[in-house]
């Protein structure tokens, strides 16, 4: 496929979940891939230099000190990941920054494999209702897709990346193809029952997570093992157990021979080249020298996360598009979302004194949004859904107690009572004012104008909160919680990490920046299938729907090359 | 299918090392991993010996702490917080983890928490019994959690960093916990016998 005239046949900037995934979908077609990645290298298993730090090696309670944790991290220490022995797969805040118009927590983490190293694996298919949800009630653009064009999709990269969780038949849930379940404990069983026998359309299931159970052949060949149940993952797997870039794409795409990795190459703009009317390259700049350099390919695919995304869009600027490459529309930057966790609730759970859990399970239960779905009717719209779990007071929590001496120490060696915790994630409306945009002012060390985002929540989302928390209160009474808290912590859009939204697809070139395939309306050649391509968020985890949207969009893309059209 | 505690610690004696090697077997090709981290092993320095200072901790505090370590998680069939090392990790948690402020802050507690000790035990608290000062002790901390919950919030907070370093320590986490670096497939339903522990992590 290579023509005399390119370097490559196609640019993947970015190798998170995305970006990985368009590695490996078009090095396995044939292409010459170049993946740009604007941090450091990673070598699986290597380079995870933390991985089997015994915990009297760690710091305290492996927790960042202060001082050092505040000048470096400020932000990226609001993640419930950072620690001491994963700070080093955060970008530092310190070395990069951008503007909070209104205050937004953004969780970066420049390095080959992205955040695919340090997310939660959670993943869940959308369902039919949240692509039609922008039609049916306005909010946002109408999505150019329906659930049945990302069904098969979704089995293809679930088959790939490896899934584990319960089928259950749920239509607002759809099943994933799945590998064994992991086990739920006696505590969340108890619950599980007393919830379903009362309420006709709410479930407590085990979570869906991108870990192995049962590795296939194709898995296994990739060096990847079973989960270890260490829930340690941030620090990176070794046994490949949960997907990453590093753990199963990249390999992948490797394997094929049409790989090419430059690292600590920061992606200035993409070149467009007024006289064919299509992206022609990339422009670089090498992070330690600061030198820049074209490469030109045949296809352009943007998978740099989010607002990294729409940041090298608007910053790809030309006589015909002076607000940003393909901006026609002038939607680029607009409708930035993120899920509302500021719901938590749970309490303690009396009995099984004699059941405990061996292992420390990566994966929580999940509670299926219930509200706005099977004739339910709230005075907002969409939904939410609680991911938690049971757990008996470890030693951690046995210590603040009245006693010194043996009985006191003797006490803390047993298990003690079980207790229940929960989140609630909510779905943010689409609105077009929240959005991100270049600064005119500031630029960062590369000469690239910083971000400024500008993202808050609406009313419906207030009553939606409102009703989270009524709603989690009364549903653990009846699960068998005793004790009950619930508390609404201050939220800030961008905590709950899993922000979408800002190169917006949809059916009208007017209105939406890119079409029903992930390709921009107006540059054919250029495909954007990150986060920020999405119309509207659900109310479940997004990584999932990344995989699945990239790999559909590289299966279009290669078609369209090989007729000709690209 | 319920394992009792017993046949799970038997998992144990599996290193860390054959796990690896059982595995790479099994995916055809060896698992790479930096089996010893040498990443953090200059982080975590040696205790502190008797009769010295540590970063943070004067000799006289850090003496202080040893003892009323020993009383508050004393030995018993596994070692107590003097010599799973309580003190070191007391050390560097005023001097590397906490904010200049609050370590300041919490010296200052322990040099208080030291008068207190000396004012109600004849001849001072380091020269008197141990069963003098575990008594003292003892009183001094049920009061800590009942009547004075108020004014000894600076005491629970050193008791709290003396338990969490015994615990986070190998003999803590090794010996009087169980320590699985390495469980396998998670079962969520296990029998608890006498020799269930909790995990130390």
């Amino acid at each position: 496929m290579k023509q005399e005239n390119h370097e490559f046949d196609a640019i993947v900037i970015g190798s998170g979940v995305s970006g990985g995934w368009a590695a490996k979908e078009l090095t396995e077609k044939g292409l010459k891939t170049l993946v740009v990645e604007r941090g450091r290298p990673i070598e699986h298993g290597t380079d995870y230099i933390t991985e089997n730090t015994d915990v009297w090696d760690l710091n305290y309670m492996n927790e960042v000190p202060k001082d050092e944790a505040d000048k470096h991290w400020p932000i990226q220490q609001k993640c419930y990941a950072f620690k001491d022995n994963t700070k080093h797969f955060f970008t530092k805040d310190s070395e990069h920054t951008y503007i909070q118009e209104k205050p937004f927590d953004w969780i970066k983490a420049f390095q080959l494999g992205g955040k695919s190293l340090l997310w939660h694996r959670q993943s869940y298919r959308f369902n039919e209702m949240d692509f039609e949800a922008n039609k049916k009630d306005g909010h946002g653009v109408d999505w150019p897709v329906r659930y049945s064009d990302l069904a098969p999709w979704y089995d293809y990269v679930e088959k790939f990346a490896g899934i584990s969780g319960s089928k259950e038949g749920l239509a607002v849930l759809p099943d994933s193809v799945f590998q064994k379940p992991i086990d739920l404990n006696a505590a969340e069983k108890f619950m599980k029952k007393n919830i379903e026998d009362h309420y006709d359309n709410r479930y407590l299931i085990i979570g869906r997570t991108a870990h192995l159970t049962e590795p296939t052949e194709e898995q296994m060949e990739l060096g990847r093992a079973p989960c270890q149940s260490r829930n340690q993952c941030q620090r990176g797997c070794s046994f490949g157990a949960y997907f990453s870039s590093l753990s199963a794409t990249l390999p992948a795409a490797e394997r094929t021979g049409n790989l090419t990795i430059m690292t600590h190459s920061v992606v200035h703009s993409i070149v467009y080249d007024e006289k064919s009317g299509k992206a022609s390259g990339v422009r670089i700049i090498d992070a330690n020298t600061k030198e820049t350099k074209t490469i030109t390919a045949r296809v352009i695919f943007t998978c740099a996360s989010t607002l990294a995304s729409t940041q090298i869009l608007l910053n790809s600027k030309s006589n015909r598009y002076p607000t940003g490459i393909g901006n026609s529309s002038g939607v680029l930057g607009h409708y930035l979302m993120d899920h509302l966790s500021s719901i938590r609730a749970g309490g303690r759970i009396d009995g099984f004194e004699d059941s405990f859990y061996f292992g420390r399970r990566p994966t929580g239960i999940y509670i299926p949004r219930y509200r706005n779905v099977d004739g339910d009717k709230q005075n907002y719209l969409r939904g939410f859904g609680f991911q938690g779990g049971a757990e008996r007071s470890g030693w951690k929590g046995q210590i603040d107690k009245v006693g010194v001496g043996a009985d006191y120490k003797k006490s803390i060696q047993k298990p003690g009572g079980w207790y229940y915790g929960m989140t609630g994630f909510a779905e943010m409306l689409p609105y077009y004012e929240n959005h991100m945009r270049l600064s005119e002012t500031e630029t960062d060390d590369y000469g690239i104008p910083l971000i400024v985002t500008s993202c808050e929540i609406g009313e419906n989302e207030r009553k939606m909160i409102k009703d989270m928390a009524t709603s989690a209160r009364e549903m653990l009474a009846v699960a068998g919680v005793k004790d009950i808290y619930v508390e609404e912590r201050h939220y800030t859009p961008g905590i709950a990490i899993h922000e979408v939204g800002t190169a917006c697809m949809g059916h009208d070139p007017r209105t939406s920046y890119l079409n029903g395939y992930n390709q921009s309306h107006d540059v054919p050649n250029l495909f954007v299938t990150d986060g920020s391509a999405f119309a509207s968020e659900s109310c479940v985890n997004p990584s999932l729907t990344f995989m699945a949207f990239t790999a559909r969009a590289v299966d279009y893309a290669v078609k369209q090359m090989q007729q000709g059209n690209l | 299918m319920k394992k009792s505690a017993v046949e799970n610690a038997q998992n144990t004696a599996l290193t860390r090392r054959q796990v690896l090697k059982n595995i790479s077997l099994m995916v055809g090709g060896a698992i790479a991993t930096p089996l010893a981290n040498s990443f953090l092993s200059g982080a975590v320095g040696a205790d502190i010996p008797a009769g010295t200072a540590g970063k943070a901790l004067s000799a006289a505090q850090a003496d202080f702490i040893a003892q009323i370590a020993d009383i508050i998680i004393p030995p018993t069939e596994t070692a107590g917080g003097r010599v799973a090392g309580v003190v070191g990790f007391m050390d560097r948690y005023l001097s590397d983890y906490e904010s200049a402020a609050t370590a300041k802050k919490i010296l200052q507690d322990i040099t208080s928490l030291m008068k207190a000790a000396d004012k109600a035990l004849k001849g001072g608290f380091m020269q008197a019994s141990l069963e003098a000062q575990t008594q003292w002790l003892t009183e001094y901390d049920k009061a800590a959690y009942g009547k004075n919950w108020d004014s000894r919030a600076d005491y629970r907070t050193i008791k709290h960093v003396i338990v969490v370093g015994y615990y986070s320590s190998e003999i803590g986490a090794t010996e009087e916990l169980d320590y699985q670096p390495v469980p396998g497939p998670y079962q969520g339903e296990i029998e608890v016998t006498e020799d269930t522990r909790n995990y130390a992590i």
